[in-house]
């Protein structure tokens, strides 16, 4: 076996090394507003606090959930986060699927991606898109949050990417026992391509849930701005050359330990869902599966 | 149809199946036609019917005239972002800032999938793996703050260099080139777990009987790798690659806007940080409706030029 | 479809009411005089109007933008919250919001500038601070009413004296002689820096606070080189200052280095020939450059001040590491409270800004108003505002004994009774349950209403020892000490302000050429400091600024300021 040779055992104690070493650059940024979010006002604003919180206290946490705009928001980027992947899936995948067709077998292919494509890159701006909002009626609706974003070209062309790569053989197989292009997508391409499910819904996600320009400018309430457009509203520095300040004020806008216990709160969930995808896309177990 | 060939990565098919393809079961393909529909009814809807925007680039745009009343004024917008050498290094700065993300941002990734791919251990995996995604969440605006501490002077990093070089500390942030240095490598950091996502659900596709038939022909891991691992890696680096082309205009807006500085704007400054500061001063709708523009068909050009060169180098459509 | 049915109801109500109204009057006529007058005749009020109120239900649509200064409690929003319900009680005016926005990334500025281009229906009025291209825009679209008619016609005497006491705040909203939007006053002398110094590292070093530029350079030498905070580490600079932004800013400000010799860098200035210049451009500023660039050789300054924002550079202070800042007396508020807390025995004391070499002190100033007020021309009852402004100028802005904001906007909010009877205040915000929320802040014009003059001249009048009579005298007795004693000093230096004197739109050339200068001016001044360009950079610079645009625009705002003056 390859891994008992010792060059491999060399290069695999550098490797350990190495991506140990790594991780930690990774998460420093991350133990360092975790302890900011458990230290105490004052030298957190004076920038005071390391890796380890100073003054220790759950305040912050105490403050965060007991706004109930947080929990609002959180619930409406929960809902958004479900719907929008969910059907930003089923739109790419059923769209995915001819288009990862060949030429001849599907001519109208190429028009169609090249329709898709051209999206990427050219589109009207933020006002004709604004008219079309308010036109539609979907002004501070979930659905603008969900509907305008589904098609996601990026998923797609990965997608049938993915696709291109499931056996022939099974396709065929399926064909000839007179299954049509759905039941083929639905009983061959879908269990052979989890780990490319997966990851395109992750990324479907994780989008969905760190939006907030949308949120910001069609909500017209801010009632229903997902969690991320209401942590911008916090973490942005108000400027004071514009208002007239007074101290009295003052004691709001200075929470950097609140701010702190935001991002992380609003991070927690993101990070659960993970490790849970992931189990798709660490084993090279299915196609392998499929096979047998 | 002759040019009709199949991705390389494909076996060719049988030649009856093919036949019975090119018969073209009329009622299969409209039944590929309806799969298709619903993204494409949500595209016309929401992508091509508000590009009747686009008109404003060549308009002195007035909000409360519209585009249907505003005066028209051909290609000053384009003209006024070429019109001084200032402007034009703005754009240099752009192209050289997006590209050298680009390729690390390409690279990286994968060198890290390819290491990764070589640990044992599960658990160790999974956790290196969830740690190096997570600077993907936070936003520059958290990030430019903490950046500015571990690279002030006195901060982390010089105090590791000057302890291990014996060097003068760098000043990361106030000096043109380290500068650009910082906004690449830094945002390489950031998102190199989050790229690697796709080429570990790429490596997790690879089929372990091919692995296993190059052991018992002998080969070592690292043949393994160059004759396995890496081809089949290959099309979705060229689709990733290519895609991320569209981008080659875009030097990343909130990092740049969270770190840059007086110090700094001659070979900090981008196009989008600019565009940002003009409309400051006046909402220039007109003037970044131009600046999109433009990056767009420059993006488009390039995705176009590198979906033909697949195409003719490595047979292989993009999409 | 509700509001169809309501309609003919509402006016089928108006009318017997108005009856009743007419009625009342003639029976009790130790009311209050102006509603029985005002119903006809002179046509002050647009709908039936008694006791101080609208017989029927007013409406004001709006829109708003949500600072992150304001909070709510109870389940309320800025819909329906302890606001809402007190103008339909008090007036019974409706207040409608057509949209409210989070103000974050100028989110308020993009959603008017959508409203006004997809040429939805513009609300009642429109209050709004910031950059002065929308407010423009708003008014060229023609849907605002002349609002300095209104004004005129409507406004009380309280407002009026207000709103005289700068004329100069109506300069940004004049077209073709008319006044297109009542400008939303705001505390004078709000952000007019003073010098905070540790009061503690001036006697650790054996000094006075320096009252000029040699005495301060003496001391800010201690400050670096004789170990001030006692560690044994020579880890301390001498002065905050943040120019990522700005030179002359909102907090740790530089532009009073500037002041010293004469000139106030990044605003308009008014030069001995009556004329506006730019004032990075003028001479006087090479000599602060070459002092910055000095303290930045010596340590004074932390250096990687061009890199700090205003916030940013405070840091150094509240941690203990750095010994002067300049800012305004709120910063005794935030965020100058903190370095106590993280420094046992620290001190720090508000000081006069110090005199330059000719004995001049100079600080940037304070605009009266950076905001206004547009009024819907289409607005049904335009004195619906002015009964609602008016009744906060003559109530909030300085109350009298029998005013119903005695101790602030709303009981369980900016104030609270404890069970024996005493106040609770922002101070005791532990004790009002659900926390102090400062209920003023839900006001149309953002901030309730403000006598400009007022909140700063009186905190120094109390700072000389007059004893509290107002109310308003009452509540800013209760102020600590430090702050008052920071407003005296801004009051007692008040002829050392250098306004900004340019309040227009941008100019035609600021509009092409704006940025391009802007950039040239900050990479040439951090340069300078930063000693990788020699000083007499500063010649060349300003020649190459007069000759890319710099010129023109002078010519464009001296042509503006011409027309305002």
């Amino acid at each position: 076996m390859y891994y008992k040779t010792k060059p491999y055992r060399i290069f695999s104690i550098f490797n350990y090394t190495f991506l140990a070493v790594l991780s930690i650059l990774c998460i420093i940024p991350l133990i360092h507003i975790l302890a900011i979010s458990f230290s105490g006002k004052a030298p957190a604003n004076a920038n005071l606090v390391g890796l380890l919180p100073v003054d220790f206290n759950l305040e912050a946490y105490a403050k965060t959930l007991d706004n109930e705009n947080f929990l609002k928001s959180l619930w409406v980027a929960v809902q958004r986060t479900t719907l929008g992947t969910l059907i930003s899936m089923v739109v790419v995948v059923l769209a995915a699927y001819p288009l990862s067709k060949e030429n001849s077998a599907f001519r109208r292919r190429n028009f169609y991606t090249w329709f898709f494509v051209f999206t990427m890159l050219f589109n009207g701006g933020l006002i004709p898109f604004y008219i079309l909002i308010q036109n539609l009626n979907m002004m501070n609706t979930l659905w603008v949050l969900i509907l305008p974003s589904a098609v996601n070209v990026w998923n797609m062309i990965l997608m049938l990417n993915f696709f291109r790569r499931v056996p022939r053989e099974l396709e065929e197989a399926a064909t000839i026992d007179g299954a049509g292009h759905v039941r083929t997508l639905i009983s061959v391409y879908l269990p052979v391509s989890l780990p490319a499910i997966a990851t395109l819904s992750l990324f479907a996600m994780v989008f969905h849930w760190n939006s907030w320009f949308d949120g910001l400018i069609f909500m017209t309430d801010h009632k229903n701005y997902p969690l991320a457009t209401f942590l911008q509203t916090v973490i942005v520095q108000q400027d004071f050359s514009k208002v007239s300040a007074r101290p009295e004020d003052l004691e709001n806008i200075s929470q950097r330990t609140v701010k702190a216990a935001q991002i992380f709160i609003g991070m927690a969930p993101i990070l659960f869902v993970y490790p849970l995808l992931q189990r798709f896309f660490v084993k090279g177990i299915v196609i392998g599966a499929v096979k047998e | 149809m002759n040019r009709s060939t199949p991705p390389s990565t494909r076996k060719p098919s049988s030649p009856t199946g093919l036949r019975q393809r090119r018969r073209g079961n009329w009622r299969r393909t409209i039944a590929l036609d309806g799969m298709v529909l619903p993204a494409l009814i949500l595209t016309i809807i929401f992508a091509y019917i508000p590009m009747v925007g686009i008109v404003i680039a060549f308009q002195d745009f007035k909000p409360w005239l519209g585009f249907g009343q505003s005066n028209w004024v051909g290609l000053d917008h384009f003209q006024y972002l070429f019109s001084t050498p200032e402007n034009l290094q703005v754009v240099w700065n752009t192209l050289i800032i997006a590209s050298m993300k680009l390729v690390g941002g390409l690279i990286a990734p994968l060198v890290f999938a390819l290491l990764l791919n070589e640990i044992r251990l599960s658990a160790f995996k999974r956790s290196v793996q969830t740690l190096v995604y997570l600077p993907h969440f936070l936003s520059w605006v958290i990030l430019g703050g903490i950046l500015l501490d571990m690279l002030s002077m006195k901060g982390l990093v010089n105090q590791v260099l000057v302890a291990l070089f014996n060097i003068d500390p760098i000043f990361f942030l106030g000096d043109g080139n380290w500068f650009r240095f910082v906004v690449v490598v830094s945002d390489i950091w950031k998102e190199f777990g989050f790229g690697a996502i796709i080429f570990l659900a790429s490596l997790a596709g690879i089929n372990p009987a091919l692995y296993e038939a190059a052991e018992v022909d002998g080969a070592g891991r690292w043949q393994q790798t160059l004759a396995i691992t890496i081809p089949s890696l290959i099309p979705i680096m060229i689709v990733v690659g290519t895609l991320s082309l569209g981008n080659i205009l875009n030097a990343g807006f909130d990092q740049i806007f969270n770190l840059y500085n007086g110090l700094v704007y001659d070979k900090g400054d981008i196009i989008d940080t600019f565009v940002y500061r003009v409309g400051l001063v006046d909402g220039q709708f007109g003037f970044s409706a131009a600046v999109g523009l433009f990056k767009s068909v420059v993006g488009f050009v390039l995705i176009v030029a590198a979906y033909r060169m697949a195409y003719k180098f490595a047979n292989y459509r993009i999409f | 479809m509700s509001n169809k049915l309501k309609k003919p109801l509402a006016v089928l109500m108006a009318s017997t009411m108005l009856a009743g109204a007419l009625s009342a009057c003639a029976s009790s006529d130790n009311n209050t005089n102006d509603t029985g007058s005002a119903n006809e005749g002179d046509g002050f009020y647009s709908a039936p109007f008694e006791d101080g109120k609208y017989t029927e239900p007013v409406t004001i649509s709006t829109v708003f933008p949500i600072t992150s200064s304001i909070k709510f409690k109870n389940g309320e929003n800025i819909e329906d919250n302890v606001h809402t319900r007190w103008a339909k009680e008090r007036f019974n005016i409706d207040i409608k919001y057509l949209w409210t926005v989070s103000e974050q990334n100028n989110a308020y500025e993009t959603k008017l500038r959508l409203m006004l281009t997809s040429g939805q229906k513009m609300p009642d009025i429109i209050a709004f601070r910031g950059a002065r291209s929308l407010t423009s825009d708003l008014i060229e679209s023609g849907q605002f009413a002349d609002a300095g008619e209104l004004f005129d016609k409507y406004a009380s005497d309280t407002y009026k004296a207000a709103m005289a006491e700068d004329p100069s705040v109506w300069n940004p909203y004049i077209r073709d002689g008319k006044r297109m939007a009542i400008p939303i006053l705001e505390n004078a002398y709000n952000n007019d820096p003073v010098m905070y110094i540790r009061e503690d590292w001036l006697q650790k070093v054996g000094l006075e606070a320096p009252t000029t530029l040699d005495e301060l350079e003496t001391v800010m030498d201690a400050f670096v080189n004789q170990d001030p905070d006692g560690n044994g580490q020579d880890d301390t600079i001498a002065l905050s200052i943040g120019f990522k932004n700005d030179l002359n800013t909102w907090m740790s400000d530089a532009g009073w280095i500037f002041g010293m010799f004469g000139a106030m860098p990044n605003q308009w200035n008014l030069t001995d020939e009556g004329k506006l210049q730019w004032g990075t451009i003028q001479p006087e500023i090479k000599e602060g450059l070459a002092r910055m660039k000095d303290w930045m050789a010596k340590g004074y300054i932390d250096k990687e001040a061009g890199l700090h924002d205003e916030p940013k550079a405070a840091e150094a202070f509240t941690a203990g590491k750095s010994g002067i800042i300049v800012g305004p007396y709120w910063m005794t508020g935030w965020p100058l409270p903190d370095v106590k807390q993280n420094v046992p025995g620290a001190e720090y004391k508000a000081y006069p800004l110090p005199a330059g070499p000719d004995g001049k002190v100079g600080r940037h100033g304070t605009p009266t108003s950076t905001g206004a007020i547009l009024i819907n021309k289409d607005m049904k009852n335009k004195d619906a505002f002015f009964v609602y402004q008016n009744y906060l100028y003559e109530n909030w802005a300085n109350p009298s004994a029998d005013s119903e904001f005695e101790y602030g906007f709303a009981e369980g909010y900016d104030y609270d009774f404890g069970p024996n009877g005493e106040i609770y205040r922002e101070q005791d915000s532990d004790k009002i349950p659900g926390g102090w929320i400062d209920a003023i802040r839900y006001t149309l014009g953002f901030d309730g209403a403000i006598i400009p003059s007022l909140r700063l001249n009186t905190l120094a009048e109390l700072a000389d020892g007059k004893e509290p009579e107002t109310l308003y005298e009452e509540t800013l007795a209760q102020s600590i000490p430090e702050q008052i004693r920071a407003a005296k000093i801004v009051i007692d230096q008040k002829d050392t302000t250098m306004m900004t004197m340019f309040s227009g739109a941008p100019t035609k050339t600021m509009l092409s050429k704006g940025d391009m200068l802007d950039k040239l001016e900050k990479e040439v001044i951090n340069k300078i400091i930063y000693g990788s360009t020699p000083l007499d950079d500063f010649d060349s610079f300003v020649e190459r600024y007069l000759s890319s645009g710099g010129e023109d625009i002078t010519k464009e705002v001296n042509e503006w300021y011409d027309s305002v003056k």
